[in-house]
């Protein structure tokens, strides 16, 4: 079996609607201890293929390894060469990381069942590109005191019911700050929905994860064509120096293989549309 | 200041196609997520400066 500890089994990297040139996948290096970077073809599919050690990918194997952030990190690293080494040639559909099957012939026959699927999805991906913008709530709004709502008098006669009020205030204010800014976010979204064929939301990252002392509002993805790259680009530009929209800060990534929109079907209210 | 490292896990981690049939493992049918904010957690916020030296994600 191929699957043995000392065999290879083939990792798919994502699809293509036409072969990229065999240099441009040979010098990518691909996932550690696996062969060069080659494709398959499924009828009218082209697959990006690698031959990785069996026991790597193993379940139990890879669940350790993604456990520790630094293999994370290189695992995803590895996927996303391979993924972004064919984006130059047409339309891409990356798959998950991760996606092994026990040989070529069982990765071209999966495939293959799905062609029609795979085909109409280039379609929709050709000549796009992704983009990721994350809207948290500005980190000078969160400290300063919100104009117009007065804090309790400070002085008084002390005491706890003072302090409580004060405290109940603050936290008023606070939860004000919140709604007016994730109102602030709903707005920037839809700006920027006006610029693009699709959007897609991620769960907000967690503060440890971005590393940004704020509440993430939005995180979202937006599927844009080539053609109106530059008005999606100046929109985040004019929107990050909109002084209405002080409440957030906007920051953004991109272009990207559209990963969030390689989707085959669209399952009702699953991961893709609305918020988490 | 793009955080592509973060980003980029959003994206291989959490979408792509999902292709079954004689699959070894799909991470994807795997609850990685949870998986990975675990690992995440720990550590990769530390280092979000671009993995990608010059270029951008694509």
């Amino acid at each position: 079996m191929s699957s043995s500890d000392t065999g290879t089994v083939t990792y798919l990297f994502a699809l293509c609607a036409s072969r990229p040139p065999g240099e441009a996948l040979s010098t990518v290096p691909g996932h550690p201890g696996g062969g060069p970077l080659r494709t398959l073809e499924a009828g009218e599919v082209v697959l990006v293929v690698q031959d990785v050690p069996a026991r790597d990918f193993r379940e139990q194997a890879l669940s350790e390894r993604l456990e520790r952030p630094e293999e994370l990190e290189r695992c995803a690293l590895a996927h996303h060469r391979g993924v972004a080494a064919a984006a130059p040639y047409g339309p891409v559909v990356p798959l998950p990381l991760a996606t092994v099957y026990l040989s070529d012939g069982n990765a071209v026959t999966a495939v293959a069942s799905r062609q029609e699927s795979v085909l109409a999805l280039f379609a929709r991906l050709s000549g796009r590109t992704e983009w990721a913008v994350k809207v948290h709530a500005s980190a000078r709004e969160t400290t300063a005191p919100a104009p117009g709502s007065p804090e309790p008098s400070a002085g008084g006669a002390g005491g706890g019911r003072s302090y409580l009020s004060r405290a109940s205030a603050r936290q008023r204010v606070r939860r004000d700050r919140h709604e007016t800014a994730r109102a602030v976010a709903l707005t920037v979204d839809r700006a920027l929905r006006a610029y693009a064929v699709d959007a897609a939301s991620h769960r907000p990252q967690s503060e440890q994860l971005t590393g940004v002392k704020a509440p993430q509002l939005l995180n979202a993805a937006y599927l844009v064509d080539d053609a109106r790259r530059g008005e999606f680009t100046a929109a985040l530009e004019r929107l990050r120096a909109d002084e209405r929209l002080r409440e957030v800060d906007i920051s953004w990534s991109g272009p990207w293989v559209p990963y969030s929109f390689a989707r085959m079907e669209q399952p009702a209210a699953t991961a893709g549309a609305g918020a988490p | 200041m793009g955080l592509p490292l973060v980003d980029l896990l959003d994206r291989v981690l959490a979408t792509g196609v999902v292709i079954s049939g004689d699959l070894v493992i799909a991470i994807a049918d795997v609850p990685l997520v949870r998986l990975s904010l675990r690992a995440l957690l720990s550590s990769v916020s530390a280092r979000v400066p671009s993995p990608w030296a010059d270029s951008g994600p694509l």
